[in-house]
C-alpha cells in the first residue's frame, strides 16, 4: 500500500495540473491584494488613536447598556467588541478582516478542491491509464483509497499554500498601506479558518473523485456538482424547505463559518458539529457507491 | 507446466435494451511455459477481451482463467508482479515524459530508476525517455508500452498487438525482441493481426473465431493440419513432366504454371530422379506449404471483419 500510495503521490505531484491551479492562484491572489493596495490607504497615527479611542468609549457604552443600576447582567449579556474598521477612515485595509476574507475565499478553494478530486481520478480513465495502473496493482479498493488519499493530501497542500500566501500577503497589506493591530484571538481566528476551508475544499475531493470514479468522468463529475448546487438544491429549498438543513450548501456554510446557520427555519441552524457529520456521512456514501462500481465493473 | 490456462471462459456483455453480446464462448486454451505464443483471430473474435480476463480487468461470465498457477479471479494480486503487459495500446500520461511514466508505475512494485533506465536501453527509447510522451510517435509509444511491459522482468508478457504502429524496422526490432524475451526463457503471449510475423515469431498458436479456440499447437502442426502434404515442381513442359510423374506412380497435376505432386516432402529426390530420366530438368523444387494465413482465413471463414 506505501508503494502504491508513493506512487500515487508522485503522479499527482506531476500533474500539470496541479501546477496550473498553484500558480493561477498565487497570481489571482496577488492581483486581488495588489487592487486591495491601491484602494487602501494608510490611515494616520492620529486617526488611529482616535478610532481606537471610539472603541473603547462604545464599547463601554455597550456593557453598561446590559447592566441594570447595581451592575448585575439585565439578560443575556451581548459581544461588545466592535470592529476596528468601524471607526477608521473606510480606506483603510484592517488586519482583522483577514479571517473573514479566508472565508471568503472557501468557494473557490471547495471548486478547486473538486476539480482536482475529479482530475486525479478522471484523467485516469480519459487516458486509459487506470487500464495500466490496474495490470500493476489489481487490487481497485486499495487503488481507490490510494487515489482518494492522494487527492486529500493534495488538495490539503495546495489549500494551504494558497491561503498562507493570502494571509501573508494581506498581513504585508496591513502592514503597508492599512492598519496592523491584531485583536486578540485574531490568529486563532485566521487558524480555525484555514483549518476548517482546507477541511472542506479535502471533502470536495472526495466527492469530485467518488463521482468521477463512478461515472469515468471528469466533465461529469464537474457538471454534477454544479447542477445539484445550482439547481437540486434550489428546487428543495423551494418545495421542501424543511430538508435544507441537510442540504449540502447550507451545512458548508456552516462549516466554513465556524458558526450555525440557516436559510430557512431560524429555531433550527445547522451547527458546525452537525455540518461536520452531514457532509461526512455523504462522502461516506459517495464513497461506498464508487467503491462498489469500480470492484464490479469491467474496465473495458 | 502451463502458465496460462482457461477452462470453459464465457463473457457476455448485456447492454440495456440491446441484445446479449457474446465476446468469448466456451474458451479452452492452455499456454506452455517459455517461448512465443501467437493468439489470433479476426476483430471481434475476442483476443482483447481473454487478454482482458486474463489481467482481471473483466469479470468473466462463466469459466476459470489461471495465470502463472493463480486463480485470477481470486489470487490474481499474488502472481501480477510477475506478468508484463500492453491491452490494446498502450496507456501512458501523454503529458509526463516517458521516464516519469515508467518510474511512478515501477514504484507499485518497488522497481527503481535504474530499471527504468534499462528498459528504455532496450527497447531503443534511452535518448528520448525525457521527452513528454506527447511528441512520441506511435511507434514510440508501442516502444514504451513494451518498456512498461517489462519493467517487471516479468516470467509472462501478455502483449496485444504490440507491433501496432511500427514501420518495417520497428517491426523487425520487435520481432527480435520477442525472439530474445522467450529464448530467456520468458513466455511471451502476443495476440497480432500481421501473421506472417507471428509466423516467423511464434513457436505455438491458437486461432480464434466467434470466441471459441478453433486451432492451437506448435506452428508448424498447425500448419500440417491444414493440407500442405506434397511438393511444387516447376519444369519447362509440364505436360510432359505430369506424364512422366504419373507414369511412375506419383499423383501430379498442372497448376497454373507448376506441377502439384501428392507425396511426402521427403520424396523430392523421387522426383528430381523421374524428371531426370524423362529429360525434363526442375527449375524449382519446394514443399507445398501452406502459410499461416491461409490456415487463418480458412478456419475463420465466415467470421466477421478484418484479421485484428
Amino acid at each position: 500500500m506505501i508503494r502504491l500510495l508513493s506512487a500515487e503521490l508522485l503522479r499527482a505531484r506531476s500533474r500539470k495540473l496541479v501546477k496550473v491551479l498553484l500558480i493561477v492562484g498565487v497570481i489571482g491572489i496577488a492581483v486581488g491584494v495588489t487592487i486591495g493596495a491601491v484602494n487602501s490607504t494608510k490611515p494616520s497615527g492620529a486617526q488611529v488613536a482616535q478610532a481606537l479611542e471610539q472603541r473603547k468609549v462604545q464599547s463601554q457604552r455597550c456593557q453598561r447598556q446590559q447592566l441594570d443600576e447595581n451592575g448585575a447582567p439585565l439578560g443575556a449579556v451581548g459581544d461588545c467588541a466592535a470592529p476596528l474598521r468601524l471607526f477608521l477612515p473606510q480606506n483603510a485595509f484592517d488586519v482583522n478582516d483577514i479571517a473573514d476574507l479566508l472565508r471568503g475565499t472557501s468557494v473557490n478553494l471547495i471548486v478547486i478542491g473538486w476539480l482536482l478530486g475529479a482530475s486525479l481520478a478522471g484523467a485516469e480513465w480519459a487516458a486509459g491509464t487506470m487500464t495500466t495502473l490496474l495490470t500493476w496493482e489489481p487490487r481497485r479498493i486499495r487503488v481507490l483509497f490510494a487515489k482518494l488519499f492522494t487527492a486529500i493530501a493534495t488538495v490539503l497542500v495546495v489549500t494551504v499554500v494558497l491561503q498562507l500566501v493570502f494571509v501573508g500577503l494581506l498581513w504585508l497589506l496591513a502592514a503597508t498601506r492599512g492598519v496592523n493591530l491584531p485583536d486578540p484571538g485574531l490568529w486563532r481566528a485566521i487558524f480555525g479558518s484555514m483549518v476548517r476551508v482546507s477541511a472542506i475544499a479535502s471533502l470536495a475531493a472526495v466527492f469530485g473523485m467518488a463521482i468521477a470514479m463512478y461515472t469515468r468522468s471528469v466533465a461529469a463529475a464537474m457538471a454534477s456538482g454544479f447542477v445539484y448546487l445550482a439547481v437540486i438544491e434550489g428546487l428543495i429549498r423551494g418545495y421542501r424547505p424543511g430538508l435544507a438543513q441537510y442540504l449540502i450548501g447550507d451545512n458548508a456554510i456552516a462549516w466554513v463559518t465556524g458558526r450555525p446557520f440557516t436559510t430557512n427555519d431560524p429555531t433550527h441552524p445547522v451547527t458546525l458539529v452537525h455540518a461536520v457529520v452531514a457532509l461526512s456521512i455523504y462522502a461516506v456514501v459517495l464513497v461506498a457507491a464508487a467503491a462498489a462500481s469500480f470492484r464490479g465493473r469491467d474496465v473495458t | 507446466m502451463a502458465v496460462i490456462t482457461i477452462e470453459g471462459l464465457r463473457k457476455e456483455y448485456r447492454r440495456f435494451r440491446r441484445p446479449t453480446t457474446v465476446a468469448i464462448d466456451g474458451l479452452d486454451l492452455e499456454v506452455p511455459e517459455g517461448g512465443v505464443f501467437g493468439f489470433l483471430g479476426p476483430n471481434g473474435a475476442g483476443k482483447t477481451t481473454t487478454i482482458r480476463c486474463l489481467l482481471g480487468l473483466v469479470h468473466p461470465s462463466a469459466g476459470n482463467v489461471h495465470l502463472l498457477g493463480a486463480d485470477v479471479s481470486r489470487a490474481l494480486p499474488s502472481v501480477i508482479g510477475g506478468v508484463g503487459s500492453i491491452v490494446e495500446s498502450p496507456a501512458l500520461f501523454p503529458r509526463f515524459t516517458g521516464r516519469r511514466n515508467l518510474e511512478i508505475l515501477g514504484r507499485i512494485q518497488g522497481v527503481g530508476r535504474t530499471a527504468v533506465g534499462d528498459v528504455l536501453t532496450r527497447v531503443g527509447l534511452a535518448e528520448r525517455g525525457d521527452d513528454i510522451v506527447k511528441t512520441y510517435s506511435l511507434g514510440m509509444k508501442q516502444r514504451l508500452g513494451i518498456a512498461a511491459a517489462l519493467l517487471k522482468d516479468p516470467a509472462i508478457l501478455i502483449l496485444d498487438e504490440p507491433a501496432n504502429g511500427l514501420d518495417p524496422a520497428g517491426i523487425v526490432e520487435v520481432r527480435g525482441l520477442l525472439k530474445s524475451l522467450g529464448a530467456e526463457g520468458r513466455t511471451v503471449f502476443v495476440s497480432s493481426h500481421i501473421l506472417t510475423e507471428v509466423q516467423h515469431t511464434a513457436d505455438r498458436v491458437a486461432i480464434l473465431a466467434r470466441g471459441k479456440c478453433v486451432a492451437t499447437g506448435p506452428v508448424h502442426e498447425v500448419l500440417a493440419s491444414r493440407g500442405g502434404e506434397g511438393m511444387v515442381a516447376r519444369v519447362e513442359d509440364l505436360a510432359a513432366g505430369e506424364q512422366a510423374l504419373r507414369a511412375a506412380g506419383m499423383a501430379a497435376a498442372v497448376d497454373g504454371d507448376a506441377l502439384r505432386v501428392s507425396v511426402p516432402a521427403t520424396d523430392g529426390a523421387r522426383i528430381t530422379r523421374t524428371l531426370a530420366d524423362a529429360g525434363l530438368y526442375l527449375s524449382e523444387l519446394r514443399p507445398d506449404e501452406v502459410d499461416l494465413e491461409t490456415v487463418f482465413l480458412e478456419l475463420t471463414k465466415g467470421d466477421s471483419g478484418d484479421v485484428g
